[in-house]
């Protein structure tokens, strides 16, 4: 495909640098909304009864401010330097999906847009706190339909999440250069990759729960304002992922910290492989203490309990992590660099985080500081402190990699000087003032007012060191002096190439070898490069943004936005069809433990596992629901026809046995029973749609409706999604059968049939327990 | 040609209709409502875990894909027991 110029290059790049560059682009834009809407409110505290924002505009500025900082700011601006870096530091040409990175791209800039969006409707933004705690984020409350577009611009930002997490699991795992073992991979890579498999597990019952939000506010369901559990369901259903999404956010900056102090100490981290593990444990322990954000709710004491211990065991491995970092400097020709600076300051506002967050972790302290500002000042040290340091040790980092450029150093560290001391002025005096309650938009205690307006100040000077790094790396665009491939001596792979890389990262393949980096010089004909360009991921996003703006907002917009959204699919199809966006599987890569593994079938594994999380988040749904209802949950039977069910069951297992038959006649190279068995796995999930929809309507006929009751209304919610599930399959499996009747398929390329069958069998298997829990129990 | 366990597969598919059919059968026979849970879930997960062994291919793949799998299916289980057990013992105190 030819090279684009201009505005064209930027909205049609597969490349992962540019995509890399415009995440790092909006992911600043929105850090600036966000820390302005900070600002705003933080005027508003500096005195007391102060009438700067209303309450409905203070609450608006909180809850967009937690939004956009933690979801479209500061996690982005991480994915950013991932973006650009991972796949030169294990030696790829590109991500794994460079397509699919577009898609991540693309939904996750008007995910954004649509949730600034709602500022601009009847009502104003969401005013429910970034939480959107239940019932309070329910019609009834918050009718506004701004609290809905927000939610919608939620579920767009989880589907970026989800491809893009795919996209790096199948990327680092597959694609790493020979002689990269998982011992070799530098430290921000690994911390990608915990931030990825954290994303996979956690994001999924999120998802959930908007969904579940979304149904009660759109068709009016009352999943959430049930008396019999709602509430206590959306901070299960919240907290499974808010925990370790303060993890997925951390993770990557602690990974920066690391190959930057063993960059500028000039020796290997202390206790590497340690650290290396404690990551992983931290990694796991996230999911199992977010009851201590549910303390307050009269959970079940044992629980409680069992996530106190857990949490405060979380502070073990990250003890590790934080002393071996400290070690690494003993007897260390350390360089003391802007880089190193912001290094060593995301260490300590982590530390002062992490020990104050012990103190939360006590279910008697958890009673006396909950929605205090005690908690504002824990966590924006552990979360935004520890985090933006290390990330802002990324961007003078590898600033001169990006542009070839070297920036000012004297502007650096007075940046570094003036942001640290704005942070510790913002956050420090909120432990000062523990009593004070967050979430309120004035006081009347004389006694804050000073650590308020100290706070304020801090705020402005943290927001002032901010222009200082502009200026900077602007001025530094025209007037720094070259980089050079290697400015800092470094050892990891990305500084073993030109400063800006070629777009194919590597003129040669990188291979280890032991300590060495050597590279296949294939002849001295360096590699050809070829650039994919494509504006579907772009129009894609865009009209998934404008249904779901028309879906609360205007109808016509919503047909408008459908209409396209299946053009663009309908033409991404094609391409497909037609083998117009193919990128060849790359050869010698490392794949350990995934050797058996092509990219397309790690892929749908990974997608499959977080469907699984999903619907884990949904049985769990079901399982709360009906434990609270007890006595009043209707008998399956006696509400469903066992006999249709169980038909409608043996029907799809037996598509998945067609399914399985079709791999295994492609595998033989037998084209014709091949299509055999996808037209009869057609007809069966026909089948099975259609005998589901009559069932539907039988049972509305009955008074069985989607709002009847709590019952119902799950029935058709999980049911429903099982219905959708199987109909992108079916999507799927019409382009296959179109791929099979032109002969693609065969004994070496039965990739896609594969890959398919793995999607199908899960969806079976959803419906075997759906099957159960709701026609037989 | 490759060999391909065709006849494994059919024999999997009728194991999993007989499964399906004494399912329904546990229903029909009106059972003790703890026995007919227990025995339901079961027997689905015994559906499930076939499915994912024979069908998704989990017996003959890469073995990391499985603990994949099994880490999804440990979260699945922590959801249910945390969000049930949580809730259930909240009413008995109130």
């Amino acid at each position: 495909m030819e090279n684009k110029s201009g505005l064209m290059r930027w909205l049609t790049t597969t490349n992962h640098k540019d995509i890399g560059l415009l995440y790092l682009v909006t992911s600043l834009y929105f850090l600036m909304v966000g820390g302005s809407l900070a600002l705003t409110f933080r005027l508003q505290l500096a005195f007391p009864q102060a009438d700067i924002l209303s309450a409905s505009a203070f609450n608006q500025a909180i809850t967009m401010h937690g939004l956009i900082m933690v979801l479209w700011a500061i996690s982005p601006f991480a994915f950013a330097f991932a973006n650009y870096i991972v796949p030169i530091q294990i030696g790829a040409r590109d991500m794994a999906f460079p397509r699919l990175n577009a898609l991540s791209y693309w939904l996750y800039l008007f995910s954004g847009l649509l949730a600034a969006l709602s500022f601009f409707l009847p009502g104003g933004a969401p005013d429910v706190g970034w939480t959107y705690y239940v019932p309070l984020s329910t019609p009834k409350f918050t009718p506004q339909p701004g609290v809905t577009v927000a939610a919608l611009a939620l579920a767009m930002l989880v589907a970026s999440v989800t491809v893009g997490t795919i996209n790096f699991i199948v990327t680092i795992a597959t694609l790493r250069a020979p002689g990269m073992g998982w011992s070799k991979l530098p430290m921000f890579t690994w911390g990608i990759l915990y931030t990825v498999l954290l994303m996979l597990f956690a994001f999924g019952p999120v998802a959930a729960g908007f969904f579940l939000l979304a149904i009660d506010r759109v068709f009016g369901t009352a999943f959430f304002t049930s008396p019999e559990g709602g509430a206590i369901l959306w901070t299960h259903m919240f907290w499974f992922f808010g925990h370790p999404e303060v993890y997925i956010v951390l993770a990557p900056a602690i990974g920066v910290v690391g190959d930057v102090i063993e960059t500028f100490t000039r020796k290997p981290l202390f206790g590497r492989k340690y650290i290396l593990i404690a990551f992983g444990i931290a990694s796991f322990i996230s999911f199992i203490v977010y009851v201590h954000h549910m303390f307050a709710t009269g959970i079940n004491p044992i629980i409680r309990e069992v996530m106190s211990i857990t949490t405060e065991s979380i502070s073990v491995p990250f003890g590790v992590i934080m002393l071996s970092f400290i070690f690494s400097f003993y007897k260390a020709r350390v360089r003391i660099k802007t880089p190193l600076l912001f290094a060593i300051g995301s260490i300590v506002l982590f530390i002062v985080g992490g020990i104050t967050g012990v103190f939360n972790s006590s279910i008697a302290l958890d009673r006396f500081i909950r929605g205090t500002y005690w908690v504002v000042a824990h966590f924006h040290y552990a979360m935004v402190g520890a985090t933006l340091f290390g990330l802002l040790a990324a961007m003078y980092y590898w600033y001169p990699k990006i542009t070839g450029k070297m920036y000012d150093e004297k502007l650096g560290k007075i940046h570094f000087a003036i942001a640290f001391i704005g942070f510790n002025l913002l956050y420090f005096p909120m432990f000062i003032i523990y009593e004070m309650p967050r979430r309120v938009n004035t006081y009347f205690v004389e006694e804050w007012i000073p650590m308020n307006q100290l706070a304020t100040l801090g705020g402005y000077v943290f927001g002032f060191s901010f222009l200082i790094m502009v200026y900077n790396l602007l001025k530094s665009l025209k007037t720094g002096s070259p980089a050079g491939n290697n400015p800092w001596g470094a050892w990891t792979l990305e500084w073993m190439t030109t400063s800006p890389p070629p777009p194919h990262n590597f003129d040669f393949d990188p291979m280890i070898s032991g300590n060495q980096i050597t590279f296949y010089t294939n002849g001295g004909v360096p590699h050809k490069h070829v650039e994919y360009h494509t504006m579907m991921p772009m129009l894609l996003s865009v009209s998934l943004m404008l249904s779901f703006f028309g879906l609360m907002m205007y109808t016509p917009l919503f047909v408008i936005g459908a209409a396209m959204l299946a053009a663009v699919l309908t033409k991404w199809l094609i391409d497909d069809v037609y083998d117009r966006f193919v990128i060849p599987e790359p050869e010698n890569t490392m794949k350990w433990p995934f050797d058996h593994m092509n990219r397309l079938k790690f892929g749908v594994w990974m997608l499959v596992i977080s469907e699984a999380m999903l619907f884990a988040a949904l049985f769990g749904a079901y399982s709360l629901l009906r434990i609270n209802l007890i006595g009043e949950w209707p008998y399956g039977p006696a509400v469903h026809d066992v006999r249709l069910g169980g038909i409608n069951t043996i029907i799809l297992l037996t598509s998945s046995l067609t399914v399985v038959l079709a791999v295994a006649y492609a595998k033989m190279g037998d084209q014709r029973k091949l299509l055999y068995s996808l037209g009869a796995t057609y007809i069966l999930g026909l089948v099975f749609l259609g005998l589901k929809g009559y069932e539907w309507m039988k049972l509305y006929d009955e008074g069985f409706t989607l709002t009847s009751d709590l019952p119902s209304s799950l029935y058709y919610v999980m049911t429903g999604t099982h219905a959708a599930h199987m109909i992108a399959g079916m999507i799927a499996l019409t382009y296959l059968i179109v791929k099979a009747f032109r002969g693609v398929y065969n004994e070496k390329n039965y990739d896609g049939v594969e890959a398919f069958g793995i999607y199908w069998h899960f969806v079976d298997i959803v419906w075997i327990f759906l099957f159960a829990i709701f026609y037989l129990m | 040609m490759a060999k391909e366990p065709i006849n494994l597969y059919v024999g999997v598919w009728g194991l999993l209709v007989g499964l399906t059919i004494l399912e329904i059968f546990m229903v029909l026979v009106e059972m003790p409502i703890i026995l007919l849970i227990t025995g339901v879930l079961l027997l689905a997960g015994v559906k499930a875990g076939f499915v994912a062994l024979f069908y998704q291919h989990l017996k003959w793949d890469d073995v990391a894909i499985s603990w994949f799998y099994l880490m999804a299916l440990f979260f699945a289980l922590f959801i249910v027991m945390v969000w049930t057990g949580g809730s259930a013992v909240c009413q008995v105190e109130i």
